[in-house]
């Protein structure tokens, strides 16, 4: 619709004039520009829109911290940095061995002076007798009998013991022969 | 600003920063329009600078920076709304209420007056926002929150100024017939 000094503005040709009047005809804004109604009108449409703007400005807190970058770490410092972190770990690892290698028990800790003396003798007779029982295994009970079997008349108490064979007699009976009377 | 801009574009630190406090208000309201809440819009507005810090090589004209700033704000602040309504659909946030309501009563204030009325009129905004579509909310906050001009509006969103006019007379024309729109005249302070 045209707006001539007869005709006002629609409430559209308002919006459009509230968005950006240039886009009014030469017309409108020519009546625009000498209608005081208009005009009004115009103002009206506008407050709540300005009245928006006006409260979120009001009610809108602003920011409490500044932005900053971090500082950036420069080649040298992150060569420095990573020297450091050796070295600490070297300290690091070092005082760990001091601590705990103190603590590792050995086992001239554990006995006194008497006890390793001790330990020195037991061990003595322990390979004292391991020597004994290389010489002679048999315990002490059956060594008297080891000297009778060691007499010089050996060979008497062995035939006692087991009868030696006559020349001739048969060792068993199977080389009998059929008929032969037993023995 | 062109010189801050291209001086900051070549690693100058310093003309980065003046670039922030120059712009940190402007970027901050954005924000804040779209979040209602007051640390999640500082957090936000920290990782825009920080994403224009990293990309401002990529800027081909130094004077379109305020532009292009608002549009990773915008991006940004789309990002996350999109997390926001993910969290909520598997239950981590706890409630559904604006995030206003989850902020706490400003103790500097002399009494709860002016609290209620931010909360008020904040309650306001979102019931008549809700009844425009996702494009015309876009550009009604952009022109009449955050006040920008139409050729900005165009530039942010990349898009025509005719396009952009058609939204704003559709978004104009709903909010105007709200029957919300006159207590923003009358009633509210």
């Amino acid at each position: 619709m045209m707006a001539t000094p007869e005709h006002h503005l629609t409430q559209t040709q308002l919006f459009v004039a509230l968005i950006d009047a240039d886009d009014l005809s030469l017309a409108q804004r020519s009546h625009l520009d000498r209608c005081p109604r208009c005009r009004q009108a115009l103002a009206t449409a506008q407050t709540p829109f300005d009245r928006i703007g006006e409260l979120a400005e009001r009610h809108t807190p602003g920011p409490v911290k500044r932005f900053r970058l971090q500082a950036p770490i420069s080649g040298s410092s992150k060569r420095f940095f990573r020297a450091a972190g050796m070295i600490g770990g070297m300290a690091a690892l070092m005082l760990l061995v001091i601590v705990w290698g103190g603590r590792i028990p050995r086992d001239t800790d554990l006995i006194s002076g008497d006890q390793h003396a001790e330990a020195i003798m037991a061990a003595a007779v322990f390979m004292a007798d391991v020597d004994r029982l290389i010489d002679d295994p048999l315990p002490t009970p059956y060594r008297g009998l080891i000297d009778v079997l060691s007499t010089d008349g050996g060979d008497d108490w062995m035939d006692l013991i087991v009868p030696p064979l006559s020349v001739g007699e048969p060792t068993t009976r199977f080389h009998r022969s059929k008929g032969e009377p037993p023995c | 600003m062109r010189e801050l801009v291209q001086s900051a574009a070549s690693g100058n630190t310093l003309a980065f920063h003046q670039l922030a406090d120059h712009y940190q208000v402007a970027v901050f309201r954005l924000i804040y329009h779209r979040v209602r809440s007051q640390l999640d819009a500082e957090d936000l507005t920290q990782d825009v600078f920080l994403k224009a810090y990293r990309n401002l090589h990529k800027l081909k004209a130094p004077d379109r920076f305020r532009n292009w700033l608002f549009s990773i704000a915008l991006n940004r602040v789309r990002d996350f709304i999109r997390q926001q309504k993910l969290r909520r659909l598997f239950g981590l946030l706890a409630d559904d209420s604006p995030e206003t309501d989850r902020e706490p009563m400003d103790p500097d204030a002399p009494d709860g007056f002016e609290q209620a009325g931010k909360r008020q009129f904040w309650e306001t905004v979102t019931s008549m926002l809700a009844i425009l579509s996702a494009t015309e909310r876009e550009v009604f906050i952009l022109r009449f929150l955050d006040q920008l001009a139409i050729a900005e509006i165009a530039a942010v969103l990349q898009k025509s100024e005719s396009t952009i006019k058609t939204h704003l007379y559709r978004a104009m024309a709903k909010f105007k017939a709200h029957p919300a729109s006159a207590m923003l005249t009358e009633v509210l302070p």
